[in-house]
Order: C-alpha cells, then structure tokens, then sequence
C-alpha cells in the first residue's frame, strides 16, 4: 500500500464529513524537494486544477476549479502530494464546523464534540492521523481555532506572507492561507516553502526576508494578557499559567498588558469581514460557476440570480446582508470607517507591545471544543470569541495556536502566540521549544 | 438663458494587455476568446496593477496640465448585472490618479477645465438574440480613463471642437486609438439650463453618442428641449436620455430619483498606486508639442483662422513646412493658401498624401519666400511647386 493509498485509506475512517474529494494518486507527478513525499489536504476554498471547488457551499457544488493556486504549486514543486480536499464551514464563515453544506464534521481527538471552524476538515484529517499536513485559511481563526480544538498546530502568517491567488476570498485584508499540522518542523518546512518567491499574481504578496538567528526565550519578555481572564475555562487558563511556567523554565520574564479598547476587536473584525464578503461573494450568481438552476427556466437575470444566491446558507447570508448595510451611503462612516480606525489603533497597540516584548501569550478561545449542536442559539457568543484569534488579522500579525494538554472531558486544550510582523519564524522556534520543554 | 454641458469622457487605453490580467486588448475577436479566471471574475483569482496603463493615465494627465497624484487607490463599484462577472467594478473613487487639468479651445482661448481623471476596467458586452441574451467578456477588463469635465461648456460647438482636441492629444500620445467606431471613446453628456447668474439648473444625462456631431446635435437639441419646457412653466426632470442620432431626437431611458448605491469601499486586493516622480519629469521631458499648444501658438499669428490652426495641429508634416516658411516669408495667409490649398488640389490629383506633402520644409520655404518677398507670379509658382511635389 503507498502512502498515498494509506492516507484516503484512513480517511474513509474519519467520523463526519472531513473530505469533500479524493484526489487519485496518479493525478500528479510526484516531485522531490524538502517535501517529498509529504501527503497533505487543502481546505476546499483553495483552487486544484481540475477538482472541485466547493467552498462548502450548495451554489458551488458542480464547480470545478480551471487553474491551481500559487499556495498548492509551491507545496508541490517542493514534493508534497494533495491527497484530498477537505471540507469547511461554508466560503470560511463558522467557527463550529457545522456551517458546511455537505455536513457536519467531527472532533476526532474529542468525539461529539465540534471541530472549530473554519478549518474544520483539515483539523479533523490531521488531527486523526490521516495527513501530517494541511493547506487551510484564517481570516479571524479558521486555521487556529479547529487546530486548537482538535489538538493540533494551526499557523496564520504575517499578512502577505503567503500568495492569496487561489484562495477563495471571504475577506481580502485579513485572511492569509495557514498551515494544520501535528508536526512543528513539518510546519515550518512548509511556512519556508511558502514565503519565499514573490507572486506577480497577488499584488498584495510580498513573502518574508531571509530569517537569521533562532529565537530563544532567555531574557526575552513574554507580554501576557489580561483579558477577560474572567470568562475562561479553568482548563484554558491552567494551560496559561502551564506555558507560562514552561517560558519561566527557559529564562524568559513577564508582563501582563490588557488589549486598548478590547471589546471593539469582534465588532470591527465584523464590520470589515462581512463589508469584504458582501463584495467578494457577489460573483457567485451561479453564471459562470454553473447551478442547480437552469439558466432557460428564467427570462430575467434577476430571477435566476435570486435563484441561485438563495442556495447559500443562512449565515453566508446574514454576513452578506451585514456587508452590505455597513457600506451603505450614510452607514459607511458610522461603521466601516471607524472599523478602519480601530484596527488602526489595535495595529499601533500591537507596535507597542512589541517595542518592549517578544511575544503576547494569549488563549486561542475561552473553552475547549463545544459540543455538536450544543449553543447556537446564541451567534453573538460565537462572534464575539472571535477577538482571540481576530486580532492578529487585523493587524496583520503572525500567529500560532499550539496543543497544550487536555481537559477532565479529554477535550484538547491550546495556547496562543502572536509575534511581531514578519517574525513569522520567531514564532516557529518559540513554539518549538515550548513543545521540547514540555516533552521533558 | 445659458447652457451649462459637463462631459464624461471613457478612454479605452491602448495596452497590450488588460487592466488587471495578462489577457489581450484586440478588438473583434471571437466572444469569450480574450478572457481569464481574473477578468472573469473566478473564485481566487486576484487583480494585478497594468503598470503600461498607469503610464498612460499620467501622460494623459500631463498634456490636459493634469496634478498626476503621487499616490492614487483603487476602489469597488458594486452593483449587479452580467456584463460585469465580479459584481464589482474595480475603479478610482476617493483617490483617483490625476486631479484638475483643462484644455484651452483654440478660437476663443477658453479654458475648460478637468475636474478629474480616474483608471478603472471595462465591463463585459450583451447581445441580445431572439428570446436570448449572449455575454461577452473579452471587453471585460480592458483598461480605461474616464475624463470629468467642470460643467462649463456653453454649446453643442464648444463640446464639439474641445472633444476633437482632447481626442487629437491623445492619440498624439499614443493613449488611446481614438476609435469611437469600437468604443475606444465613448461620451456622455450633461446638460442643464439656466438665467445666468442664477444657480445651475436640474440636468440630465445622454449616452449612445456615436460620435462628437452627435454630441454636437444632441447637446443643442436638449438645451433646446429644456429651454422649452421651462417657457411652458414646467420643470426639467432629472432623467437618463438615450439619443437617438438618425431621428435627431432624444428619449427618456430612466428618471434620476431614487438613484443607486454603489456601496464603493477601497479595493483590498491593491496597495496604494505609487508613481515615481523621476518618472513623470521624465514623461514630461520626453512630450512633443501637443494640439493645444501648436493651436494657441499659430493663432496668434496674424492672418491665422482657428480653423486651420486645428488643421495644422494634426499633421506635423505640413507643420513643419508652415513654421519653415513662415519665419522667412511673413505672410501666414498666403502660406496657408499654398499648403492647405494648392497643394492639397495637386495631392488630390496626383493621389498624394494630403497631409505628407513629399518635399522638405526648406523646399517649400525656399518657394515660399521667392513668392512673398520676390512677387513670384502665381503660375510660376504652381508650376514649381508641382515640380516639387513629385
């Protein structure tokens, strides 16, 4: 059996939805490179020539993508093998992995518990073994929430880092493609694959320098937060003060900072997240994609417009209304413009902090996984846990959610690391020696 | 009571490539055969900055004495309708690339001013066939400059000689073809009526303008219409106009109020537009005379009618041969009577070039001067200037 023959072997025992399409073994040449070998999962909001590009979504499921993104060529040419695409909380908006159009994908380190989303398939593959390695998105935590709650490593690069061309896009300036992984020197070879040539397709792309020293944590300063350090779980601020500990063992000190203005992240992320998506996802009619609906029912554009866009799901929907009320003439002062300011304000706090300290060690979420079906009634929560991952989009900062022990349920539980931007390899060595530390 | 016309100008900028994608511009090809996942809007694709059309865009902004911004950002234009595949048009709405500018019209010397010029792409073509509608794409994407004039033309005239100069610079410059036949100009106008000194009067808008006499007509024709209804005590409506060039008439095609949200925010996809400004002294260094310097020079020459001065402004050749003789043989009249008459009539006849007369400008100043200052007689002048044209 290949290992290419192995891995869709072992996905096939993945419980829930976690794979959109198998990609045959012969559907590529194999490569050699740093990566050779390596079989890795794209989240299905990222192009593969030739296979489908769902985005999780009904008004995609016929669409099949005509080129590769940069991202998927890169991995490739460095020897990596696409095994399969995974599914995803519809076009990257959920944070649950429930959101997807072709079902529900489970927690495999905790069953029936969520996987996070966006992510949520590439979670799930790596986190059972299926593929060491993922291609995801993070926009406001879809890389780093689902690899949080499935006890694997999820890496979101400084904005710019990685080409976007290829990646369906939710929200231009704060989403980047991110790494899944069970594997920190895995995740690093591939970050390295990823950030150096410069993509003339993606003007917003500029890779990172050449990295020089290695981090280390003696006579570094940690900035912890303070946060609303209230509304945590007692086994996500045991796992705080636990990596804290481990930092102290490594010679670093502390000090605590408290976000600026703190409860404005979730609100301005939402204002300028849904305003991107409204204009994003108003190319998807279904004429160009192809639909259910066909087209000679219709005699007016409208029609089947209205047609089509209606087999988007609810909250695909809710977030596109939302985009679209925050960009009227009259509410785009009120909301989008001041969104604008304070992610000014946040970016100019993140400077700050770390003129004096390293790294800011924070949660990924205030609990470990939900259970399946277990909230929603309430999405404000859900949008509003979003600032612990949200704030490193925008403001363009690196950063990485790392595994950190379980709860009494065997539920996984995570740490966060944020660093300065373009110290995206900082953040690797940090993580890295964390988990070293921790085997001990 | 006065006209007030304001022009909005598109010009299809003469690229090899799209605005935003390596797709190629030519015209005519068969539907659907000039087109990528970028300009057809597909999941992922990204826009990237045509560096040959910014270039365009600022020389443009030079000769119209245009402020090139240093600094300029795209935007999006969202609306609904499939000729436009991102549901989005990409375009510059807050930070466009050149701001101000005029051209001075060569009989009177008014300036008419730019209010600003902006880079954006071109949307896709429908066709309609039978119960069907057919898209397009190979349009979509390609690179434009729209051009906003003050409102402060008076007349179809007016509009008529300030089009043909700006469509004369920048086919000097290489900036567009100037092609109205396949939509490489294309005008809209705005027109209201006033008493003067009273303010602006409400306006309304005319598109499928073909071509600047129909600008000309369909401009006299409105401020016609307006003036009448307003006689009559009744109020303009402000309204879309279609007209209609073969009936000489105008029709409504939709009533301004309760007019669209674009919902314009800035293009995430692009960085800010730097231009380098080594790079515009440069561009400015390298322009040749344009139209409206060549016209404003030789109207000030006496014996000069605007007229001929717009003739001469189009073709260097014959240019060369005026400014040639004009400084030995003082009398602009009859040099222009030679050029632009006799020799025209011996080009006609021998099927030359009319504007690329085959002798040198010392040849003809030579000539020239043996007719003004030596009273050469007429006949033998016209013979020696057909022996020089052959």
């Amino acid at each position: 059996m290949t290992v290419h023959e192995a891995c869709l072997a072992l996905a096939g025992n993945v419980p829930g939805y976690a794979v959109i399409d198998r990609i045959p073994e012969d559907t590529f040449s194999a490569k050699s490179g740093p990566l050779s070998g390596i079989p890795f999962a794209v989240k299905n909001n990222i192009c593969i020539k030739d296979f489908r590009l769902t985005c999780g979504s009904k008004l995609l499921e016929n669409y099949i993508s005509p080129y590769t993104a940069t991202a998927i060529k890169q991995l490739m040419d460095a020897g990596a093998i696409p095994v399969c695409t995974a599914n995803l909380d519809e076009f990257g908006m959920g944070s649950t992995g429930e959101y997807s159009a072709f079902g529900i994908v489970e927690n495999p380190a905790a069953p029936g518990f969520c996987t996070g989303g966006s992510s949520s398939g590439c979670a799930a593959l790596v986190a059972s073994g299926c593929v060491p390695l993922a291609m995801a998105s993070d926009t406001g935590g879809s890389a780093r929430l689902p690899a949080a709650h499935c006890g694997v490593l999820g890496l979101k690069p400084t904005y710019g880092a990685y080409s976007r061309f290829g990646l369906t896009a939710y929200a231009s300036s704060l989403e980047q493609i991110g790494i899944i992984s069970s594997d920190i020197s895995l995740m690093r070879k591939a970050h390295r694959c990823l950030c150096t040539d410069k993509d003339p397709l993606d003007a917003t792309h500029r890779g990172l320098p050449a990295h020089s020293a290695s981090f280390h944590f003696a006579n570094q300063k940690i900035a912890i937060l303070t946060d609303g350090t209230d509304r945590l779980d007692s086994s996500v601020s045991a796992a705080l003060l636990s990596a804290q500990e481990t930092m102290k063992h490594l010679g670093a000190s502390f000090c605590s900072c408290t976000f600026e203005r703190g409860h404005l992240i979730s609100p301005a992320y939402y204002v300028i997240a849904c305003a991107e998506a409204s204009a994003n996802l108003a190319r998807f009619t279904g004429l160009l994609t192809g639909s259910a609906h066909n087209d000679s029912e219709y005699t007016d554009w409208e029609r089947l417009y209205s047609a089509n866009r209606a087999l988007l799901g609810k909250e695909v929907q809710k977030r596109i209304a939302l985009g679209a009320y925050v960009l009227r003439e009259g509410a785009y002062e009120k909301y989008y413009l001041r969104a604008l300011q304070y992610r000014k304000m946040l970016t100019a706090w993140f400077e700050r902090l770390f003129q004096d300290c390293a790294l800011l060690l924070l949660p990924v979420s205030s609990t470990p996984a939900p259970g399946i079906s277990e909230k929603h009634a309430d999405s404000l929560f859900h949008y509003h846990e979003d600032q612990w991952t949200a704030c490193a989009n925008l403001a363009g900062l690196p950063a990485v959610s790392v595994p950190w022990g379980k709860d009494s349920l065997g539920r996984p539980v995570a740490i966060q690391l944020i660093a300065p931007a373009e110290h995206d390899e900082d953040l690797l060595d940090a993580a890295e020696k964390l988990l070293e530390a921790r085997k001990k | 009571m006065e006209t007030v016309v304001g022009l909005e100008i598109h010009v299809e900028l003469k690229t090899e490539s799209k605005m935003f994608c390596a797709c190629q511009t030519r015209f005519g090809m068969p539907p659907n055969s000039q087109c990528c996942p970028v300009c057809m809007g597909l999941p992922g694709a990204l826009p990237t900055v045509n560096q040959k059309a910014v270039e365009l865009g600022a020389l443009a902004g030079i000769a119209l004495h245009s402020q090139v911004q240093a600094q300029s950002r795209f935007d999006r234009k969202q609306y609904f309708y499939p000729d436009l595949p991102k549901g989005y048009q990409i375009t510059q709405r807050m930070h466009p690339l050149c701001i101000g500018g005029f051209l001075s019209l060569p009989d009177s010397g008014k300036r008419i001013e730019i209010e600003e010029m902006h880079l954006e792409e071109d949307a896709g073509k429908i066709t309609h066939r039978g119960a069907s509608s057919y898209v397009d794409l190979n349009r979509c994407g390609l690179p434009l400059l729209e051009i906003v004039t003050k409102p402060m033309l008076s007349n179809g005239q007016e509009a008529y000689v300030f089009l043909n100069l700006l469509r004369d610079t920048l086919m000097m410059l290489g900036v567009t073809t100037g092609k109205m036949q396949e939509g490489a100009l294309r005008v809209d106008v705005n027109v209201s009526v006033h008493e003067a000194g009273t303010p602006l009067g409400d306006r309304t808008e005319m598109k499928n303008l073909s071509s600047f006499k129909a600008v000309r007509a369909a401009i006299d024709h409105e401020a016609a219409r307006q003036m009448k209804i307003i006689a009559s005590g009744e109020k303009i409506v402000g309204e879309t106009r279609r007209w209609d060039e073969r009936g000489g008439y105008s029709v409504s095609m939709r009533k301004k109020e309760g007019e669209q949200d674009y919902r314009y925010f800035p293009e995430p996809d692009l960085p800010w537009l730097h231009l380098d400004p080594t790079g515009l002294e440069e561009m400015i260094n390298r322009l040749p005379e344009l139209p409206e310097a060549i016209q404003l020079r030789l109207i000030k020459i006496p014996g000069m009618a605007a007229e001929k001065a717009i003739q001469l402004s189009n073709a260097p050749a014959l240019l060369a041969c005026f400014d040639a003789a004009v400084k030995i043989a003082p009398d602009a009249k009859k040099i222009l009577n030679w050029l632009l008459g006799d020799y025209r009539a011996i080009a006609k006849k021998n099927a030359l070039l009319p504007d690329c007369p085959p002798f040198t400008p010392d040849q003809f100043a030579a000539l020239m001067h043996r007719v003004v200052a030596e009273n050469l007689p007429y006949k033998d002048a016209r013979a020696e200037l057909e022996a020089i044209s052959k």
